[in-house]
């Protein structure tokens, strides 16, 4: 449960924010999965999530799934429904980026293998 | 060091890493102002990163090649499973680790995709070799993105996979990136 109403708003928008600048990602995305996550963050008791939610379009949830992991599930999202706030941290994690150089300097030692 | 040759090493990076993008954005096929917004992202020029290795390295071509790297970076991600500092510092978690581990399945049918009639790297198996750059939503956005750009083609198997080949205009930049790095510094001397 997130600690402030107002957290979960800013989370809300930063997330339609991201949508909107992305808005032709993610062909993949299934709609039904889209579709559910809508049932989940209108369907808030949280009103600060539930107000915010009521007025995002296709194209939010469409995105917000596709930052889900791949075999996400409808059950898995539903799995959210007593947690709303929970469902947008996890797309917050996935949607962090990290420097990458510690992990290139790993590819790199793994192909550098492949001459030994 | 003096300042001024820190500044003009700072200038040289960044310009030939404004270069590599500026490249990238004009050999675009889609010139939709998101999709050139997103071929300038540091996850693009990654991912760029990661293909001109495997094509420096000629991974794609030779199947015990790319089974010795596969095996490599199978050993990495078991070690920083086990080695809870190393993960922790570099911020990865066990989960994520573990979707980016290669079953001998999963190796034997990664080798078997290279002799194919449409030979490469299935999108899932870049996904898990690129784990610890990226989660595998994000690597299959940046894929998508090179392949909206023209860089990447995929092709869908009759066994519900996604070939990705690369045209090699984006390792070609790559490559040109790094000489000009090399170049203007050795200038700077």
């Amino acid at each position: 449960m997130m600690k402030q109403p107002f957290a979960a708003c800013m989370l809300v928008l930063s997330l339609a924010g991201g949508a909107a600048a992305q808005s032709a990602a993610c062909p993949d995305a299934d709609p039904a999965l889209a579709k559910e996550a809508a049932r989940v963050l209108t369907g808030a008791t949280d009103p600060a999530i539930a107000g915010w939610a009521g007025y995002l379009n296709a194209d939010f949830y469409r995105d917000l799934v596709c930052h889900m992991p791949d075999d996400t599930t409808i059950g898995d999202l539903r799995s959210f429904a007593d947690d709303p706030a929970g469902l947008l941290r996890q797309v917050r994690q996935q949607q962090m980026n990290r420097n990458q150089s510690d992990a290139l300097m790993l590819i790199l030692s793994a192909m550098q293998s492949t001459e030994e | 060091m003096a300042p001024v040759t820190h500044i003009r090493t700072l200038e040289s990076l960044r310009r030939a890493r404004t270069e590599f993008h500026n490249k990238l954005c004009q050999g675009s096929a889609d010139a939709d102002p998101l999709v050139l917004q997103k071929l300038r992202s540091e996850n693009v020029f990654v991912l760029t990163e990661f293909f001109f290795l495997l094509r420096s390295f000629d991974l794609i071509a030779q199947p015990d090649k790319l089974q010795t790297y596969i095996e490599a970076h199978n050993r990495q991600l078991h070690d920083l499973i086990a080695t809870p500092d190393r993960r922790r510092l570099m911020g990865l978690e066990v989960p994520r680790l573990n979707r980016g581990i290669f079953t001998p399945i999963q190796i034997e049918k990664a080798k078997a995709n290279l002799l194919s009639a449409t030979p490469g790297l299935d999108q899932a198996d870049i996904q898990r070799l690129t784990i610890t750059l990226f989660s595998p939503e994000t690597g299959r956005r940046v894929i998508e993105t090179m392949e909206t750009a023209g860089f990447l083609r995929r092709i869908a198997t009759p066994y519900h996979s996604k070939i990705v080949q690369s045209l090699g205009a984006a390792e070609d930049f790559f490559a040109e990136y790094l000489d000009d790095v090399r170049n203007q510094l050795s200038q700077g001397d």
